[in-house]
């Protein structure tokens, strides 16, 4: 299919804490458009309940007309609508389903439900004004984000195998709540992340679990616990220094096991792409850990330029655009449980 | 109920044994500060309920609301997110507008008998409605290596659980 062929998917996403619409082609983004529950509470100068609530309701239409003007198109020019079905909780996702539904009835364009985890796999393949896309290929996935951590086997679109996932706590959930007991803010992700850059990872020996088990489970519990426990032995951080160290040590015990069991994926799998897409994929700390493992041992690493890493709805277009060049079907459901394995996702 | 000094074996020991006693429409009320073990301990109850995949059985906090197939489908609830907390982040949605108390027909109505789910949620105290009926269970982390659990029962139905639990838990009492 030649570029130009690739249809034109107007995409919304509403899972999370994001409210996102995108314009894409393909895999090539011609608008993307997040509005983020931070920034509504950063206006008002903090948190609001009542606007809260409502967020995915109010700023639903207004993502949607941007992405579209921002595009330089007009619904007539979109070739399919998609929008993320699953998993999130219910009232999250209905917001973007409803307003898919109302703009497929409309204009009688086929709407297309896609699983949110199988839009961050497409987002290491996003392109855009500054950035070639990148042809789909096999590859080992490590999905990294608040809600999420695991590894998943991807032979093809549609082909999905969760090959390990976290027992207990999320990476970025682990990042949280170790910032929130270092009494640092929110989200802990990029602030443990500058600190750590100042500190010695090699200050603090925290554990590193699951390491020597078998197989692709993580857990982060222990480790968050661990910190909690140092912090209670030697009281809060009382420099910068002793704060980055901390925080240098943490991040490289969650480096290190996410890295060690990917690159065991990559060795089993005999696939030779590592992926590392989600929230999460924005560390340094895992970047750098990734590539390096990577050149050592000879596989390719690809994460998402930072704008693709958090939840957007140019991914959720992309998958829906290459659902819609493979000739599936529409179809559109809410589901607040939704493995990335299930059989009402994968199709190869 | 009150177990002193666990150990994470004896602790999910507990917890599946109590997972192989629950039934439709029971609420599980679990408390306790980071690193109690509260996700441990579901994971083992989901182990006793004989979930499709008690493996998959993780942290809620970041979702709110994970369900779990099973014979009998266990919903994990977190409402940590929801805390008014300085540095805990913006609240990401008010109870109702989670949809969760359409996912809850019957419990939230005290009709227990109605339930399909067995219910497990963390930070209850942030539920607007929560259901009067149900069983409080509190993890502490005394030290490093060792939880201890206290259970209480709110209603005939729940406390009849907590007995036959109680019942069965003799033989996790550590040895003095």
């Amino acid at each position: 299919m030649s570029e130009n062929a690739d249809p034109v998917v107007l995409a919304l996403e509403s899972s999370c804490d994001e409210t996102a619409a995108a314009v894409v082609r393909g895999t090539h983004v011609v608008s993307s458009v997040v509005s983020t529950q931070i920034e509504v509470h950063r206006q008002f100068g903090g948190v609001v309940p009542e606007l809260a609530s409502r967020h995915h309701l109010g700023a639903v239409s207004a993502v949607t007309e941007q992405a579209i003007a921002r595009a330089d198109m007009s619904l007539a020019d979109i070739d399919a609508l998609a929008v993320t079905e699953g998993p999130g909780l219910s009232g999250a996702l209905l917001v973007a389903v409803q307003m898919g539904r109302g703009l497929a009835f409309a204009t009688g364009k086929p709407l297309y439900g896609v699983h949110h985890m199988e839009g961050h796999l497409w987002s290491a393949f996003l392109g855009d004004a500054d950035l070639d896309a990148t042809p789909f290929a096999p590859h080992v996935a490590l999905l990294v984000s608040g809600g999420h951590t695991e590894l998943v086997e991807v032979r093809a679109h549609g082909h999905y195998r969760v090959l390990g996932a976290t027992r207990d706590d999320a990476a970025g959930e682990a990042y949280d709540k170790v910032a929130k007991l270092l009494g640092l803010g929110y989200p802990g992700g990029p602030i443990i992340d500058a600190l750590a850059a100042e500190g010695d990872p090699a200050a603090h020996a925290f554990p590193r679990a699951m390491m020597k088990q078998p197989g692709f489970e993580f857990s982060f519990a222990g480790l968050k616990t661990a910190v909690l426990v140092h912090v209670e032995k030697h009281g809060p951080p009382d420099s910068r220094k002793a704060l980055a160290d901390v925080c240098a040590s943490f991040q490289a015990a969650v480096s290190e096991v996410l890295v060690v069991k990917a690159a065991r994926a990559i060795e089993r799998t005999g696939l030779r792409r590592l992926n590392i897409v989600g929230g999460v994929a924005a560390n340094s700390g895992l970047r750098a850990a990734a590539q390096a493992r990577g050149d050592r041992d000879g596989f390719s690493v690809r994460v998402p330029p930072l704008r693709y890493c958090g939840d957007n709805a140019a991914m959720i277009g992309a998958a829906a655009a290459a659902r819609v060049a493979a000739g599936l079907d529409p179809s559109v459901d809410v589901y607040t449980n939704l493995p990335i394995d299930d059989p009402r996702v994968v199709f190869a | 109920m009150e177990q002193r000094g666990l150990t994470q074996p004896r602790l999910e020991a507990l917890a599946e044994s109590l997972g192989s006693q629950v039934s439709p429409g029971t609420v599980v009320f679990l408390e306790g500060p980071m690193g109690a073990g509260k996700t441990t301990f579901t994971r083992a109850l989901g182990r006793g309920m004989k979930l499709h995949r008690p493996q998959r059985v993780c942290s809620p906090t970041f979702n709110i609301c994970l369900t779990h197939e099973g014979p009998v489908p266990l919903m994990h609830i977190d409402l940590f997110r929801l805390a008014p907390d300085e540095g805990a982040g913006p609240m990401p949605a008010s109870f109702e507008a989670l949809g969760l108390e359409a996912l809850l027909d019957g419990i939230v109505e005290d009709e227990p008998d109605t339930a399909a789910s067995v219910v497990v949620i963390e930070w209850s105290n942030l539920w607007q409605h929560a259901p009067a009926e149900a069983l409080t269970i509190r993890l502490s982390r005394p030290d490093a290596h060792s939880r201890d659990l206290e259970a209480s029962a709110a209603g005939p139905r729940h406390g009849a659980l907590l007995r036959r639990w109680a019942g069965s838990a003799v033989a996790f009492r550590p040895k003095p």
